[in-house]
């Protein structure tokens, strides 16, 4: 007596089953829906804008595909983003450093791509989104580190922008005026801007030509040249030249503002300092980071797609607009210079008009990525071994060299797990 | 002669079957409802418990054996104990431990005696004790992270209003890293806490205050009973129950406080601020360790059912000392 409406329920599963198309390849979507882009950039000052209304091109040719921004600050971009990739959420598309990049690519959570339309030239960059012959994203800036100062600042106290790190510490002390509110130098310190910090403190290690893994893949935290550079860093925490405790977003503000003298930092903040304060298009220097070795780190972006995104077709079509070359010769500019995917150059008038570009421009080339070579699927936790080790010597006083080593044996045992 | 009280129990007994009789049987018997109505009302309470409660429990324990992580929460491998052998092993977690331990002690007994002596004023009389029970609930009415948004920058190294306020003063001549320090940075958030925490300590001791008896005040003061005496012998016993449940619940609420913590220090400087709870995001959300982020969390429920446990023990003790069991 079971057995008609036991038949029709088989049946109508099987009909279900055909509709929902289960496991079969996703057949291409109409280009319609939403678009999101998740970046931390959708917010800085000069920058987000200038990209978004670029992107905007790509709406007009889309109608009916809605454009939508995700703005998490950088400080919480890897987390938040990361939780969703996990959960098979998120963006579609997605901005992501280099040490985000590796960990996605091996957790699967990004998209094949298709190659470039045919005559596109790519940066040598490009192959560190490549995993088993397949593309996961391509370059979306590169930039480097140089010293920024204040020229004001420096000709009131009769100084010349420092040669080394001795003239550096000496210079931010003389700078520092605590009547006037006005520091000699800043840079990350605390746990909260990890991501950030870790930018920081390779730029001074790779500056003292220390690095955070050998060719081969194994850790030299507690390489001497690393330890100098340990020592030299809490040289200047103490000299009562550095606002302790104020986050990057605050000390770069107060740069703009001139109530900093120096800090190192990229060229996508020399953009945003001149967006909120013009006077620092001319008040600004750049020259290269004082450091003993010619090396800093280097800011490497890739833009990838979510492979659980909702909208992965108009999200491919989204980064094919993105690599095209008048999108690429555009973006380098709504980027403030930046190297971009195919290596294309800023025109002479915008490099005219942003002096510091020419400064950038010779040293990111001499930039080494922050994520240890060899290791790069674990720099999240080497980074918090290492800087959780600084963070003792510079609030604890504790021995450079014993903190280092400290961080050497944990990353060590990291990497036999 | 029949005792009196073998007397009621036979009338009783007559009684019931009396009523037995009228019914037509020939005992009483009880009967089960009819209808599933009690049940139906305890469902949406059940299947709450479960789906908000015994699930994520479930899946937390389950996580805690794996090496599963944010990326791949899903795809992790089964390690055993491992997880918890790592933890256990780990001076860190020590560490952790101890922070939880002083964080929720001081936080709470700080809460309590600040609560009652706002509590006691509230109970006086006095010209402006509306405008001042209003203010006590202000901060408990803030929003969480606006106003610890505002105590970081009172906090702050170079711009805070508390910098300002100890130089002026002369206090300390140096700068005082508050929340960079380790040794300043507890004692900052502690204090935080208190001032967060209070007004509902207030309010709930105010209640169990306005429940004592005037009368049993009255007896106290023809026995000569004095301020503190007094306190301790007529207060103290009225509202005991309720300041039980209450350092329960602070316990409780003290071992899962998050949101003040990680705004104002992460966990540092250093793992100075480092509880349980901030270990269980940092290193699920940090380190995308989610196994290992589960296995901190299922021993903080281990820790918030000992509280419990304990509580519910002196409980019974101290209702028996007062003689209310």
């Amino acid at each position: 007596m079971f057995r008609k409406p036991l038949a029709a329920l088989a049946a109508a599963l099987g009909l279900v089953t055909v509709a929902c198309g289960g496991g079969s390849s996703p057949t291409p979507a109409a280009d319609a829906g939403s678009l999101s882009i998740a970046s931390w950039q959708w917010t800085e000052p000069g920058r987000g804008d200038a990209v978004w209304n670029l992107f905007q091109e790509f709406g007009k040719a889309h109608p009916k595909v809605e454009l939508k921004q995700e703005s998490v600050p950088f400080p919480r971009y890897e987390d938040t983003v990361f939780t969703q990739l996990g959960a098979h959420q998120g963006p579609d598309v997605l901005i992501l450093d280099s040490t985000m990049l590796p960990r996605a690519m091996q957790a699967n959570l990004l998209a094949p791509l298709a190659a470039p339309a045919s005559g596109t030239s790519l940066v040598p960059q490009n192959e560190d989104a490549t995993r088993a012959g397949k593309r996961y994203g391509y370059v979306w800036e590169g930039i480097g580190y140089s010293l920024m100062y204040n020229k004001a600042l420096f000709s009131q106290a009769g100084l010349q922008p420092p040669t080394n790190v001795s003239e550096l510490v000496a210079d931010a002390r003389k700078l520092t005026n605590k009547d006037t509110g006005v520091y000699g130098f800043a840079f990350r310190q605390t746990m909260q801007e990890a991501s950030g910090w870790w930018y920081d403190l390779s730029n001074w290690c790779y500056g003292f030509g220390g690095r955070w893994s050998d060719a081969k893949g194994q850790p030299t935290i507690n390489a001497s040249q690393n330890v100098e550079c340990v020592k030299a860093y809490k040289e200047l925490y103490d000299s009562g030249a550095v606002p302790k405790g104020t986050d990057a977003a605050t000390y770069r503000r107060m740069f703009a503002q001139g109530k900093l003298a120096m800090l190192i930092d990229n060229s996508a903040v020399a953009a945003s300092v001149v967006t909120q304060n013009p006077n620092m298009r001319t008040d600004m220097g750049t020259v290269a980071p004082p450091f003993p070795a010619q090396h800093t780190s280097a800011v490497l972006e890739f833009v990838g797609v979510n492979r659980y995104g909702k909208n992965q077709h108009v999200a491919e079509e989204f980064v094919q607009f993105v690599l095209s070359k008048d999108v690429q010769s555009r973006l380098i500019v709504a980027l403030g210079g930046s190297t971009v995917a195919t290596g294309v150059k800023p025109p002479q008038d915008f490099i005219d008009s942003h002096p510091w570009i020419t400064t950038y421009q010779a040293v990111t080339p001499k930039g080494y990525d922050v994520a240890p070579a060899g290791l790069q699927s674990k720099t999240a936790q080497i980074r918090t071994a290492v800087l959780e080790q600084v963070s003792r010597v510079l609030v604890q006083n504790a021995d450079p060299k014993q903190a280092l080593d400290a961080a050497q044996q944990q990353t060590e045992q990291l990497v036999k797990s | 002669m029949r005792r009196s009280s073998e007397r009621r129990k036979t009338t009783e007994v007559s009684g019931v079957r009396a009523r037995g009789a009228a019914r037509g049987g020939d005992a009483p018997r009880r009967r089960l409802p009819r209808l599933p109505a009690p049940y139906l009302f305890l469902a949406p309470a059940v299947v709450y418990v479960l789906i908000f409660l015994a699930y994520p429990i479930g899946r937390g324990v389950s996580l805690s054996f794996t090496d599963a992580t944010i990326l791949d929460p899903t795809g992790g491998d089964f390690i055993g104990l491992g997880n918890y052998a790592k933890l256990l092993t780990s001076l860190g977690f020590w560490h952790t431990v101890e922070v939880t331990t002083v964080y929720a002690t001081v936080s709470v007994v700080g809460v309590v005696c600040v609560g009652m002596a706002a509590a006691l004023l509230m109970n006086w009389r006095f010209r402006g004790r509306g405008l001042f029970r209003t203010a006590v609930a202000v901060p408990w009415a803030s929003p969480e992270v606006a106003v610890t948004l505002i105590f970081a920058w009172i906090f702050n190294d170079q711009y805070g209003v508390a910098q300002f306020l100890v130089h002026k003063t002369h206090l300390v001549s140096a700068q005082l890293g508050w929340l960079d320090s380790p040794s300043l940075a507890l004692p900052v958030i502690l204090l935080i806490t208190i001032w967060k925490v209070f007004p509902f300590t207030a309010l709930v001791l105010l209640a169990a205050l306005q429940s004592i008896p005037a009368d049993l005040y009255e007896a106290a003061h023809v026995d000569g009973a004095r301020g503190l005496a007094t306190f301790r012998n007529v207060v103290l016993p009225g509202i005991a129950p309720t300041l039980l449940v209450l350092v329960l619940l602070l316990t409780i609420w003290s071992l899962r406080r998050f949101t003040l913590i990680w705004i104002m220090t992460q966990g540092g400087p250093v793992d100075a601020t480092n509880t349980l709870v901030v270990d269980v995001y940092r290193e699920t959300f940090k380190n995308f360790e989610l196994g290992y982020g589960a296995a901190i969390g299922m021993l903080g429920l281990m820790v918030s059912l000992l509280a419990t446990a304990m509580y519910l023990v002196f409980e019974r003790r101290v209702r028996r000392s007062l003689g209310l069991t």
